[in-house]
């Protein structure tokens, strides 16, 4: 199956690699305006295919069905009375056209001298077209015998002849009409061969006068117009929404979202050809009564089509900037996000054609037919709303809404009329879900590489097959380790493919040390720090195989040391010119993405899946909520204002959701399961904690100071410098140091390392009294009296428990209290500010902070469907001065993101929150590292109505303790089950 | 008694890896005990004459400005990115040539950041003086108009205080800078091991300390290590 798709692909590709690559010759020889003739010559004869009443793939579905009656007379009459048919209404068709021809040269050419030749050009193309209707009929009586390896000898046959025809007609110095007399011929040729090969197939003459039989044509029709009205409905969804664009945006949209248009359309062309032999291999299984085979051959196929569109989609999307750039030049940037919402419509839309492939082998075409008016009624009304309303990217998302809901329908139908079991359906979309999963990572990765580098057409080019290749490996990687990658049949079987990939990795991997060893030296002697960085990216790369959830660890402790990284590298420079800071961050955020490909890799997402079915009706509603939320993020990245900040602004905030599930598969386990990794953890804690509390006490180092004060942010109240620890900012020591202080608070208090949690805790109290911050020692104290709600209001705490709990409870508060006193003796301001916390609605920059926030909400109320990722935060500009900042990081999510974004977001949360509170009290012991974690993204969460918070790095140290809250509250779900390599 | 010795025998593996920690750690420390710790800049500034106001400039003057602002501009460089301490750096001296001459230098860690930070005292030394001279300008100005209004001094007297205080006037106007910097030089890399820092991608790295650079190259020299051993043992997990 795999190798006769490639057939069928590869050869379709052949015929448009020659046009493709003839192109540069053709402009060059005949100028632009004869090659826009030449193109529209092309067209006409591909368009006769639209009005053609869908002989062809009728054929491959009756014919595929006679042979396994082994009716051969059938087939003979079928084939005689399609390709007659298919004559007569191209000859009905190419009269009209021929008369119109002259008027249309006109037209084309107004007032020009060339207007003979376009003329004659026109008239080659109309008979062409004729021909191209006839040879399509042979076609499809090729794939009914399931011959398709004949199928492609024709194609490739007719690309060399059409290769050979413009190569004689350029060296000889022909013009258009000459072109057009030689695509004429490549196809009459073709036809002669086609009859040929078919010939041999069948063992007769396909095409006899003898053997037609009007009576058919009623049989032709039922299973020809269904695919008809999928290939009108996907040709109409490819040039409406141009049309629309032009007319409601402006040629300049529509030229940006024609590239796109071009290149994913394109694609789904060349993959609608994947799932040909499909067709006859099913009915010949449905012929025969078969229904067991029938099934596991279309569960088979349907799963390796998906790798296949998975591959060739997410290829697209994650190599669309470099790509476009490398294509078309600079000026296209709109066009990548276009691209990339077109794919996951199309990627649907080739998906579904292997059910319709099954409909129509069992004998309901009508499926097909009723997918299409699907497809086309929502397209058609979307576009036009959503153009209207949001511009040109609007119609890439009602393009891609349109083309997911016929899919949607197609995969819904098929169960319902019994033809296929939803699971199987499933198992054909996850390779499409894994494949956008890793593609987005590298097509964020492809559009900061094109805003960063700003390299040639050439280096666009390179880089794209780089990024390309790196992407085919990764999903290779995840595939295989997710078992989809046995679906693909190999030679020789899986074993065998195992043993060369054994081979590749070993020989890849030795290379790659060879050529990183003299360059991690030299680099060392150079740029140590970047060069310990990037090795700490290797060693966490080497324990996400091995050990994915210390990676994850691992990862943690860089997040928290980030401005100590950052100003160690920005202190020696780094290569290539590139920004310090920025590639440090890149690598940390790499060693996140290492590692939580590690963990739910070597998971294969079985936990998740546990989860989500002991969860309960509130875990579900969060979860659910916040996978909306995260959905909602990639169309309404079309919606920023520019491309760049819109996918920075998802890099800062959705991106780090990632941990949550990492976190939820490596602590799902029993407390006494995971202790290593709590130590781990803690000790992590500690040492961030630990070395803010020291350099409080001590002053930061030189280079500390200077860097947090050369960043862009408040790092002084009056003459007081803030604490910053081990971050470049004290906004973002707050950030990790909220959540981590109220996990340990809690976990003193119930858990079995009470000393080393208590000492962690107070140690991260110090650094945030120091802070001079007011909203984190709220958001600690909101903690306290949360637990102390929680805990003393527990029945099953013995009286004395209760006491101690609320004795070690407001001895922190007091503590925290005290400290902010005295924090507050450092000068006049920073007694003013800790004033603040008795009178908060006296407080100015409380006072400013509820005035900014009427604002916003007026905002959103303006634009209720959001303004876009990136418009808020950091992504939103490069000072302070230029920054839109909303100082609550919930209303920033619906300024963002709108109502519906906004919504899933909070609503997501809260009862996701709620959800674990419930289940973890119920738990009772076993659930106090759950409580503490859920505790401390509590603290987070009171932390992040002050401020964009999410943005900072303590968003990684909530989602985590969310993930672990997560983890532990379904940590009896696990019965019996193998435990994933995890640790 | 016979006394039993062993001789634990350690795998020539862990060995290979101990001398791959100690050569990348000797190599990164060579390395850098090989290049130059620190680069001068230097300018030499002569005093424009302005007008009738000639306060002494020399060394101890500059010197006094540059410690007068001192606070200002460590907060400046702090702002920059840039280590305040190298404000300790700072050397003023007279120099031959040309006559009346002073010269300013610093040092820093890499010949542009030594440019830099030059620029910011010159500039910082200029702006005090600027200032001071301003303040000399009004004064004097002031008393110019208090003597013309009071005094009746002979014609040409009251002609040369009336030219000085359109002078004072013109400047106070468009104050302009006090010095004019003749010659900026910065010393550049020259040992072979800044040459090759030099040659490679990207702007000129400083010169990390030897003990950083010894732990960093251990630290890489163990990640190569663990990722040869890990092949080694492994392969690749097939």
């Amino acid at each position: 199956m795999t190798g006769r798709t490639a057939l069928t692909v590869g050869s379709r590709a052949a015929v448009l690699a020659v046009v493709l690559l003839s192109t540069p010759f053709v402009v060059a020889a005949l100028g632009p305006d004869a090659y826009g003739v030449w193109i529209v010559v092309v067209a006409i004869a591909g368009l006769y295919g639209v009005v053609d009443g869908g002989f062809a793939p009728a054929l491959g579905r009756l014919v595929a069905d006679a042979v396994a009656r082994d009716d051969r007379a059938a087939v003979r009459e079928l084939t005689t009375t399609a390709f007659v048919a298919s004559l007569l209404i191209g000859l009905a068709l190419g009269a009209i056209a021929w008369v119109l021809a002259p008027a249309f040269a006109e037209v084309l050419t107004p007032g020009g001298g060339v207007r003979p030749a376009t003329e004659a050009a026109l008239r080659l193309a109309v008979v062409t077209g004729v021909a191209v209707n006839a040879a399509g009929v042979l076609d499809g009586a090729l794939i009914g015998l399931n011959r398709i390896d004949l199928l492609a000898r024709v194609r490739v046959t007719y690309a060399t002849l059409l290769a050979v025809g413009i190569a004689a007609v350029l060296l000889a110095g022909g013009g258009v009409a000459e072109l057009a007399a030689a695509q004429l011929g490549a196809w009459c040729l073709a036809i002669a061969v086609a009859a040929l090969v078919a010939r041999h197939a069948l063992g007769a003459a396909p095409i006899a006068a003898t053997a037609l039989a009007p009576r058919r044509i009623g049989a032709l029709l039922r299973f020809g117009l269904p695919p008809q009205a999928s290939r009108v409905s996907l040709i109409g969804a490819l040039q409406y929404e141009r049309l629309i664009v032009a007319m409601l945006v402006g040629a300049g949209a529509a030229a940006g979202y024609g590239v796109a248009s071009l290149l994913a359309g394109g694609l789904r062309a060349l993959m609608g050809q994947a799932a040909l032999p499909l067709l006859p291999a099913l009915t010949a299984l449905a012929a025969r009564g078969e229904r067991e085979r029938l099934d596991a051959e279309f569960a088979r196929s349907s799963q390796r089509l998906g790798v296949i569109f998975a591959v060739a989609f997410g290829a697209l999307a994650a190599v669309a900037p470099l790509a476009i750039e490398a294509w078309v030049g600079a000026g296209f940037g709109e066009a990548v996000r276009y691209t990339w919402i077109l794919c996951a419509g199309f990627a649907v839309s080739a998906l579904a054609t292997t059910g319709y492939a099954l409909a129509q082998a069992v004998g309901r075409p009508a499926i097909e037919a009723r997918a299409a008016g699907v497809a086309a009624a929502v397209y058609l009304a979307a576009v036009a709303v959503l153009v209207a309303a949001l511009g040109a990217p609007g119609a890439a998302i009602g393009t891609t809404a349109g083309l997911v809901a016929g899919g949607a329908y197609c995969f819904t139908a098929l169960p319902r009329a019994g033809l296929a079991r939803r699971g199987v359906l499933l198992a054909a979309l996850a390779p499409l879900a894994t494949g956008a999963a890793v593609a987005l990572p590298f097509a964020l990765a492809s559009a900061r590489l094109i805003a960063h580098f700003a390299p040639t057409r050439p280096a666009a080019a390179a880089l794209a097959l780089a990024v390309g290749a790196a992407y085919l490996a990764t999903l290779a990687g995840v595939l295989r380790a997710t078992g989809q990658l046995d679906r693909l049949a190999f030679p020789g079987g899986p074993a065998l493919a195992r043993r060369w990939l054994a081979r590749a990795g070993a020989i890849a991997g030795w290379a790659g040390l060879a050529a990183a060893g003299p360059a991690l030296v030299v680099g060392v002697a150079v740029w140590p720090a970047l060069t310990v960085l990037v090795a700490l990216t290797g060693v966490v790369a080497v324990l996400a195989w091995r050990a994915p959830a210390y990676a994850f660890v691992v990862t943690l402790l860089l997040f928290g040391f980030e401005g100590t990284l950052k100003l160690a590298v920005a202190g020696e420079g780094v290569p290539l010119s590139a920004a310090p800071a920025a590639g440090a961050a890149a690598l940390i955020d790499l060693c996140l993405v290492l590692s939580a490909v590690g963990v739910l890799v070597s998971d294969r997402l079985r936990t998740p899946r546990l989860i989500w079915r002991a969860a309960g009706g509130l875990e579900r509603t969060g979860l659910a909520l916040l996978a909306l939320w995260l959905a909602l993020a990639l169309p309404q990245l079309a919606l920023s204002a520019s491309l760049g900040a819109g996918i920075e602004g998802m890099r800062l905030t959705q991106l780090y959701v990632v941990a949550l599930p990492v976190a939820a598969v490596a602590f799902h386990r029993s407390r006494a399961r995971v202790e290593s990794l709590v130590t781990a953890l803690l000790a992590v804690f500690g040492l961030v904690a630990g070395y803010a509390a020291l350099r409080v006490a001590t002053g930061p180092a030189t280079d500390e100071r200077v860097y947090a004060l050369a960043q862009d942010s408040v790092t002084e109240v009056s003459t007081a410098f803030r604490a910053v620890g081990s971050f470049s900012g004290t906004v973002g020591l707050e950030s990790f140091l909220v959540p981590v202080v109220g996990f340990c608070l809690v976990l003193a208090l119930l858990g079995r390392d009470r000393g080393y949690a208590a000492a962690i805790a107070a140690a991260g109290g110090v650094a945030l009294v120091a802070s001079y911050g007011r909203a984190p020692l709220v958001a600690v104290v909101a903690v306290a009296v949360l637990a102390l709600v929680l805990l003393v209001g527990d029945g099953r705490l013995a009286g004395v428990r209760r006491l101690a709990v609320a004795s070690a409870v407001a001895v922190g508060v007091l503590g925290l209290g005290a400290g902010a006193v005295v924090a507050g003796s450092a000068n006049e301001k920073a007694g003013t500010r800790a004033q603040g916390l008795i009178d908060p609605l006296g407080d100015e920059s409380m006072r400013m902070r509820l005035e900014s926030w009427g604002d916003d909400l007026e905002q959103i109320g303006r634009h209720p469907l959001g303004q876009g990722l990136g418009v808020v935060g950091d992504a939103s500009g490069d000072s302070r001065a230029t920054k839109r900042e909303t100082d609550n990081a919930f209303l920033k999510v619906f300024v963002e993101q709108g109502l519906p974004g906004g919504l899933a977001f909070a609503v997501g949360l809260v009862a996701l929150w709620l959800g674990l509170a419930r289940r973890l009290l119920a738990l009772g012991e076993d659930g106090a590292l759950g409580l503490a974690a859920l505790l401390g993204t509590a603290g987070f969460l009171v932390l992040a109505t002050t401020g964009e918070f999410f943005e900072q790095p303590g968003k990684l140290v909530a989602w985590t303790l969310l993930g672990i809250a997560l983890g532990q509250a379904f940590q009896h779900a696990r019965r019996d089950r193998g435990e994933p390599r995890v640790a | 008694m016979r006394v039993a010795i062993g001789v634990s025998r350690v795998s020539p593996s862990r060995i290979a890896a101990a001398l791959l920690v100690l050569a990348v750690g000797a190599v990164a420390v060579a390395f850098t005990l090989s290049r130059q710790a620190e680069y001068r800049a230097s300018v030499s500034v002569v005093a424009v004459e302005r007008g009738v106001l000639r306060p002494a400039v020399g060394p101890a003057y500059l010197r006094d400005r540059l410690a007068a602002g001192g606070a200002e501009l460590a907060t400046r460089l702090e702002r920059d990115g840039i280590d305040p301490g190298l404000l300790g750096g700072v050397r003023i001296a007279p120099v031959e040539r040309p006559a009346g001459a002073i010269a300013i230098s610093v040092v820093a860690a890499t010949p542009a950041r030594a440019r830099e930070l030059l620029r910011l005292v010159v500039l910082q030394i200029d702006a005090l003086s600027a200032a001071e001279l301003e303040r000399l300008a009004r004064r004097r100005l002031r008393a110019v108009d208090v003597e013309l209004a009071t005094t009746a001094a002979a014609p040409p007297g009251r002609l040369a205080l009336r030219r000085e205080a359109r002078g004072l006037r013109r400047y106070l106007e468009q104050p302009r800078s006090r010095f004019g910097a003749l010659q900026v030089t910065v010393e550049r890399p020259r040992r072979w091991a800044d040459r090759v820092a030099r040659s490679l991608p990207g702007a000129f790295p400083a010169r990390p300390s030897p003990v950083w650079a010894a732990i960093a190259g251990a630290l890489v020299g163990a990640a190569l290590a663990l990722g040869g051993a890990l092949l080694r043992r492994r392969g690749w997990a097939a």
